[in-house]
């Protein structure tokens, strides 16, 4: 069966498939725990039966019984020398069973994750799903499906297994969960863009959910879909029925969803876990004389991640593409890369997208280094970290296909000008990857200097790439934005360009913004200024530095402005409550004031600085303790009361108030020891190792002004009490965290009073409470640090 | 049958909205400047990505069951009413482990010793959400594998230390599933190193 032929079947009739394997073999006496291929081979008559059930009842397609067919399943029942023998023999009964209708070879998960989410290499998960293609090319298999996909890396390395090896017809099916994602965190719309356009023929979703919930995930890629829709839902939710699990929905109640499917956008149906012959006679009864709805079209300008989708366009909002992850004129990035690490590329990330950047421009540049390497660790790194699509940025073909292989989305290729070598390398690699492109209007001759030449280029791009498939939709045309210091005309040759590429020819464009204003002072501004040009001549995108305010605010407003941001909720969310103005003001604020407020506000970068400057305007050490640090961390304590605040901010301020002791103490001990408001000991009991609450409990207590001594974790009741003596304190503080060491809780306390010590005891931890406190003979318990303060300053 | 698996990778996203609550984020009072929004979300970033989720499970059918008790194949008593009242309809039994490696407890003791308490706070708060996360996602994981078998989970799992599901039980996990594997220790007190380290049980139907 060709592509074509796949094609012209979806356009004439709904497609029906088969319905469940498994559980129809069990009931052929498929016994448990056995390898279902192996056992399917040494049964023909088994599969024949069920297969030409299917047939009989309705399927159009029905798939081999190779589920479990790769090496990696395969080696769990110490099959994988008889590969070859399974994958071409099921091929070859399924071919006789399906007398004549189409039989497409099953690829399913390894039960491995690949890179970048697993360990597996991913031109290994390649390798293992090739060896199992080619079995079932040769058992004569007529296409193939990939189904029950989580990890929407594992079903590219399949796709493209397939797409490597012959140019069959592919089905690529996801399997999602009620929240609508994959286990692995995928959604349909993501997983539809990246795999249409790295050439699966149909694209859909099997097994997980039944018929209602499937019909949403249908109808939320009809949109994007370029490809038609395929969906094999299960007989509705397992149930417990007399002790057999049994799927509730009956034939006829299945076949009942034909219609909303159709409406919906589904042109393949069949049936997953639960179904049978009946259920799939039902679904092809219903849809005789039908025909699911064409694709509405034909490219999209959508990128991808693993985990986000990202559309562009005229009547979108405006796309920001991060320019930072770059390392050109950052020398701390370039050292940082030299040593082959990439935490700044995750702070770049994190820091752009919180910014407000949709996606992420990745660019390895650098001389000295393995730009090729480091592109793809950071590729890998940023597909775990960061949901925004990436774009690829490099002027080396081996480095774009090294990064374009292993990242699992579709991705925007920067850039592909009218130059020899990117035409004829980089351009078939874009291609072959489904990624978008961004066409860059020069060639081998330079930099036309008119816009009416960089249009010329920017034809001829499009025409090479037409010839890959590429349409309106899958091009950014850059506007190519050269400095107005250097030629006052740059600005308009680029404005105009953009004009012509996105009102008369519909492409997205896009420019290297901050070139723009290079050399001149007040970058922002023109920057700024120039971006709103931009969009009102129909700009859709940008790459650009989203740190900047100006040009954030930029965007949004004109968005606002153009229609783009519905109902305003964009600009309202930025503009609404900013706190820019009382930041200014309070840099007008006196220093005490401003250590008051940093403690509030946990600036522990910032009190050093602002304790300096109060004592150098005559306040007292003593005076700034009394009057603004107390103060300020029981205002902290009150709002974390209030639930204003959570934890990380409650212990932000308390970092902050330490480090402004830390500035006052010397000088504190200059006036006389500081008054302390009691000596308490604090541990962590024996045979428990957590101590993270105990050294929180530790620091607040000392914010407090208690004089605290931490004897750390796993400490025996004898060191407890010997510390506590040798202290001096009066309170000893324990924690535990687990039910078998909270227990020498009662030992501590029972040793002290077979001493007749008269130390009170404060206990916290997650498996303890106030009756347990009770139970032991504590003086109090409290639930978290600041409790522990307000009980340590009761016993003490 | 006893049917075992290991997975060295679990592809756990970030738990965020379990990690805030974990750390008391209320979402109707606690008000967050989007500075110490940027800080934290940072520090949650960081400490994942030093989560490494990995697990590993196995299967044991049942073979008696009281009131009180549960026989697993291996001749094996999971005692207490709560393991009892869990498995009452289940066929087997699926023992799990999952943790995120030791590479979070390490963040999270440094930045305590640097005085950074906060910072401490939200790795120790990652590290045990992603290892919940693992646990869920490995749940979830095998409730797909067997219902492809016509069977399914049990809608709860049940946890050493919880209801009257003995810590002690530990030591059977542990060596059972030769947790060692995972690069995971087991004290005398039952307590696992790494820290963030969770056992479970859940029935197949």
């Amino acid at each position: 069966m060709t592509r074509e032929e796949f094609r012209k079947l979806i356009e004439q009739k709904l497609v029906i498939l088969d319905g469940a394997t498994g559980t129809e073999l069990a009931k052929r006496g498929m016994p448990a725990g056995v390898a279902p291929e192996l056992w399917s081979l040494e049964h023909p008559e088994a599969v024949m039966d069920l297969q030409r059930a299917y047939i009989e009842a309705g399927s159009d397609i029905v798939y081999t019984p190779t589920f479990g067919g790769t090496r990696f399943k395969l080696s769990n029942f110490g099959l994988v020398e008889r590969l070859g023998e399974i994958n071409r023999g099921l091929a070859e009964i399924s071919k006789k069973a399906a007398g004549g209708r189409f039989v497409f070879g099953d690829l399913a998960p390894t039960g491995y994750f690949i890179e970048p989410f697993g360990e597996i290499l991913f031109d290994e998960a390649v390798e293992v799903y090739t060896e199992q293609a080619k079995y079932l090319i040769e058992g004569g298999v007529d296409g193939f499906v990939i189904e029950t996909m989580m990890d929407i890396q594992e079903a590219r390395a399949a796709l493209i297994a397939i797409r490597e090896l012959c140019d069959l017809p592919v089905m690529v099916s996801m399997t999602y969960e009620a929240d609508g994602r994959t286990l692995n965190g995928t959604d349909p719309v993501s997983a539809l863009i990246t795999l249409q356009s790295l050439g699966a023929d149909a694209v859909g979703c099997n097994c997980s959910t039944g018929p209602e919930s499937m019909i949403k995930v249908i109808r939320t890629m009809k949109e994007y879909a370029t490809v038609p829709l395929l969906a094999k839902p299960n007989a509705g939710m397992p149930k417990l029925v007399d002790g057999k699990t049994v799927f509730e929905m009956g034939p006829e109640k299945f076949g009942s969803f034909v219609d909303e499917f159709i409406e919906a956008g589904a042109n393949i149906l069949g049936g997953c876990c639960g179904t049978t012959p009946e259920h799939i006679r039902s679904l092809a009864e219903s849809a005789k004389g039908k025909a699911g709805r064409r694709p509405e079209v034909s490219s999209v300008s959508v990128l991808s991640s693993a985990r986000k989708s990202v559309a562009m366009g005229i009547d979108r909002p405006f796309t920001v593409i991060g320019e930072r992850i770059n390392p050109t004129g950052k020398k701390a990035f370039q050292a940082e890369l030299r040593e082959g690490k990439t935490s700044m590329v995750q702070d770049f990330a994190l820091d752009q997208q919180l910014n407000g950047a949709a996606v992420l421009d990745v660019n390895m540049g650098l001389s000295g280094i393995d730009e090729k390497g480091m592109m793809v660790k950071s590729v890998k790194v940023l597909s775990r970290s960061s949901e925004l699509p990436l774009c690829i940025d490099s002027t080396k073909p081996e480095v774009v296909e090294a990064a374009l292989r292993v990242y699992p989305g579709r991705a925007l290729v920067n850039s592909i000008s009218g130059e020899a070598e990117r035409i004829e390398k980089t351009l078939p690699i874009a291609a072959k990857y489904g990624a978008m492109i961004i066409v860059l209007p020069l060639d081998d001759s330079g930099i036309p200097a008119t816009a009416e030449e960089r249009k010329g280029v920017v034809n001829r791009v499009f025409k090479e790439a037409s010839k890959y498939g590429y349409g309106v939709n899958d091009i950014v045309v850059d506007g190519l934005v050269m400095t107005v210091s250097s030629d006052q005309s740059a600005a308009k040759t680029s404005l105009d360009l953009m004009e012509w590429a996105s009102r008369e020819m519909g492409f997205n464009t896009t420019c290297g913004l901050s070139n723009v204003s290079f050399g001149l002072p007040s970058r922002d501004q023109v920057n700024s200024s120039f971006l709103s040009m931009a969009m009102s001549r129909g700009a859709t995108t940008a790459i650009a530095n989203p740190a900047s305010k100006k040009l954030m605010d930029t965007v949004t407003s004109c968005d606002a402005l153009w229609g783009r941001d519905k109902n305003l909720l964009s600009y309202i969310g930025r503009f609404t409550g900013e706190e820019a103005v009382e930041i200014r003001e309070e840099d007008k604020l006196s220093p005490e004031k401003m250590v008051f407020n940093s403690v509030i506000r946990g600036w522990d970068d910032r009190i050093e600085e602002y304790i300096d400057s109060a004592l150098v305007s005559g306040i007292k050490a003593q005076a700034i303790v009394d009057d603004y640090l107390i103060p300020a961390i029981t205002e902290v304590g009150d709002r974390f009361d209030r639930k204003e605040y959570f934890l990380p901010q409650l212990i932000m301020s308390a970092d902050t108030m330490r480090k402004g002791f830390a500035v006052l103490e010397p000088l504190l001990k200059e006036d006389g020891p500081r008054e302390s408001r009691g000596k308490v000991v604090i541990a962590t009991v024996k045979g428990d190792i957590h101590d993270i609450g105990k050294n929180i409990v530790a620091l607040m207590l000392r914010n407090y002004g208690f004089e605290v001594t931490d004897l750390g974790k796993d400490v025996d009741a004898e060191e407890i009490l010997a510390g506590a003596e040798k202290a001096g304190a009066s309170v000893i503080v324990l924690s535990a965290l687990m039910t078998t060491t909270m227990v020498e809780m009662k030992t501590v306390i029972e040793l002290s009073k077979t001493r007749g010590c008269s130390y009170r005891f404060m206990i916290g931890g997650a498996v303890v409470d106030q009756n347990y406190a009770d139970e032991i003979g504590a003086d109090g318990y409290s639930e978290d640090a600041l409790q522990a303060v307000k009980l340590a300053g009761k016993l003490v | 049958m006893e049917i075992s698996n290991y997975m060295k990778s679990i592809p756990v996203n970030m738990p965020e909205k379990d990690i805030l609550a974990r750390l008391k984020f209320n979402i109707h009072r606690t008000r967050l400047s989007d500075d110490d929004r940027r800080r934290i979300t940072l520090s949650m970033k960081r400490g994942f990505d030093l989560c490494r989720p990995a697990g590993m499970w196995l299967r044991l059918d049942i073979s008696e069951r009281s009131e009180n008790s549960v026989l697993l194949e291996d001749g094996y008593e999971l005692k207490g009413k709560s393991a009892s009242g869990l498995l009452a309809m289940s066929r087997s039994v699926i023992i799990m482990a999952a943790t995120v490696g030791q590479g979070i407890v390490d963040l999270a003791s440094e930045a305590m010793s640097l005085g950074d308490g906060a910072d401490a706070l939200i790795y120790d708060a990652v590290g045990s959400e992603t290892a919940d996360g693992a646990m869920d996602w490995l749940n979830r994981f095998l409730g797909n594998e067997v219902r492809r078998r016509g069977e399914r989970l049990t809608s709860m799992r049940f946890s050493p230390g919880y209801g009257d599901l003995s810590l002690e039980n530990q030591v059977y996990f542990y060596e059972k599933l030769d947790m060692s594997r995972l690069g995971v220790r087991l004290s005398d007190k039952y307590i696992f190193s790494p820290e963030k380290t969770v056992t479970a049980i859940v029935g197949v139907e």
